[in-house]
């Protein structure tokens, strides 16, 4: 069991706010490894660390025993690491198939236009868009986006996925459908980094968590553990008795 | 018909070709807040949108206060006190906190207010006073969130439509957010929330209706509506 992903002691800084402060952990070779935390804590800026879009102002990061610190993001992609955005970035002028080709052809393998469309294919199957496959990106639906997100990170032939909320948004049957894709994704060999305020989903997805608050790791370790920490349960979850909260003044 | 603010009869809009809307029929209460639910692509943002008007109506009537507006501008019913607070929240990045306020605040009907109005939205926000100075884009989504809404109270609106508060935002600040919505409730604001959480807005809400591709298949008391099977099932998970 090495580590597949080593965060070790990163800081990130913009101007006098300190986004990312001190934080480490490690991802073993297929876990699912979950990034929980108030909004603001630093989960994006995390992985925008990790995949080379920011870099850092302390700490070292290590991917499959190579240091991939301060690498730009195409060679990250390039090393392994495939992820998606928050807010789904298609490329909206293109088809679903264009955009999942454009993943495989900057991915891990380099691609031809040829074999790209190919591997694109597949994953469209995968994820449950191929008849979507002529589909102008910016017709599909947040759920469909959000899938074409994953298959065009899919494409990239990743040992490494790093999902950014891909939950937000759907509704309850296409959580399940999206938890179950997560699933699958994991048992075909590629571990993942997770965030997610989902927390029934991310409780059943992931073996453990890494909660983030300000900036720092305010705790770690298996969903069941987490749930129990009082200071995670202070910071983020709330309220347990909201409901009757919110009913008070019916 | 002066107990309801806003009514909609039989109203059908979309997009270009694609019709979205198969004939929406609700009412709203005033001082009430008003829950609108359903999966992706039921209608219910374009409700909202053809509301207010950014999106064209194609058949049906939208009465507030027993007029007929359906056909009026965007600005006409903002300038009336319809005020919608919109998806991904839209606010003015490069401005600061305090000037994207007194961007809700400078029409005709509220700008006299204006003082009084962003000193009610800080008491409500404290966040926001402390944040008066910074620029909207370096907002956390909770604050922005809070913006949104704040900008949208600085119009002092007769209906204030939220259209998904919680989207994307931590478990506490989304229970935070709701608990505003609670205080603006009791302070006779008349509400109609669009929302993925379910069970929150169940919660907050008097009234709910459940969309499903454009149409209304259930409505009810909040309370009622949170104890179907099949509202269980479909949205609650239970």
């Amino acid at each position: 069991m090495t580590a597949l992903l080593d965060v070790s002691r990163v800081t990130k800084r913009f101007g006098g706010l300190v986004a990312v402060s001190d934080v480490s952990f490690t991802l073993v070779e297929g876990e699912i490894l979950g990034l929980i935390g108030p909004n603001g804590a630093g989960k994006t800026t995390l992985f925008n660390m990790v995949n080379g879009v920011y870099k850092l102002d302390k700490g070292k990061i290590s991917f499959a025993g190579q240091d991939i610190t301060n690498r730009p993001p195409n060679e990250v992609v390039h090393l392994g690491v495939a992820r998606t955005h928050q807010i789904v970035k298609p490329l909206y002028g293109m088809t679903v198939l264009e955009n999942v080709t454009v993943g495989a052809c900057f991915g891990r393998d380099y691609l031809k236009l040829k074999p790209a469309r190919k591997v694109a294919i597949e994953v469209l199957e995968r994820v449950g868009l191929a008849d979507r496959a002529d589909t102008p990106a910016r017709s599909l639906t947040i759920a469909g986006k959000k899938r074409l997100e994953v298959a065009r990170a899919l494409a990239a032939h990743p040992k490494l996925l790093l999902l950014d909320e891909v939950l937000a948004g759907l509704n309850p049957t296409e959580v399940e459908l999206m938890i179950g894709m997560v699933r699958s994704i994991r048992d075909s060999g590629i571990s993942v980094l997770m965030i997610e305020h989902l927390m029934q989903a991310i409780m059943s997805l992931s073996d453990r968590i890494v909660v983030l608050n300000l900036g720092s790791k305010l705790a770690e370790g298996r969903p069941a553990e987490v749930v129990q920490n009082s200071d995670v349960v202070e910071a983020y979850l709330g309220f347990p008795d909201i409901v009757d909260k919110l009913r008070g003044v019916q | 018909m002066t107990d309801i603010v806003l009514q909609l009869e039989k109203l059908e809009s979309g997009y270009g070709e694609v019709q979205v809307l198969w004939g929406i029929s609700l009412a709203v209460r005033p001082g009430k807040v008003t829950t609108i639910i359903g999966a992706n692509g039921a209608g219910k943002t374009t409700t909202l949108r053809t509301i207010m008007g950014t999106v064209s109506p194609w058949s049906g009537r939208i009465l507030m206060n027993g007029q007929d507006v359906t056909k009026l501008s965007p600005h006409t019913k903002a300038s009336r006190g319809l005020v919608l607070v919109p998806e991904g929240r839209q606010l003015f990045p490069d401005m600061s906190v305090q000037e994207n306020l007194e961007m809700g605040g400078y029409s005709h009907r509220a700008r006299k207010q204006l003082k009084e109005n962003l000193a009610r939205v800080f008491e409500l926000f404290p966040r926001l006073k402390e944040r008066r100075t910074q620029k909207a884009v370096t907002l956390s989504g909770g604050e922005q969130q809070m913006l949104a809404m704040g900008r949208g109270l600085m119009q002092q609106p007769v209906v204030l439509m939220i259209d998904e508060l919680s989207l994307g935002l931590a478990p506490v600040l989304a229970q935070q957010l709701f608990l505003t919505l609670k205080t603006l409730k009791e302070q006779g604001i008349t509400i109609i929330l669009v929302e993925q959480n379910v069970h929150l807005a169940l919660a907050v809400s008097d009234y709910t209706y459940v969309f499903a591709e454009g149409r209304v298949p259930i409505e009810g008391e909040s309370r009622e509506v949170a104890s179907m099977n099949e509202v269980r099932k479909a949205y609650l998970g239970l």
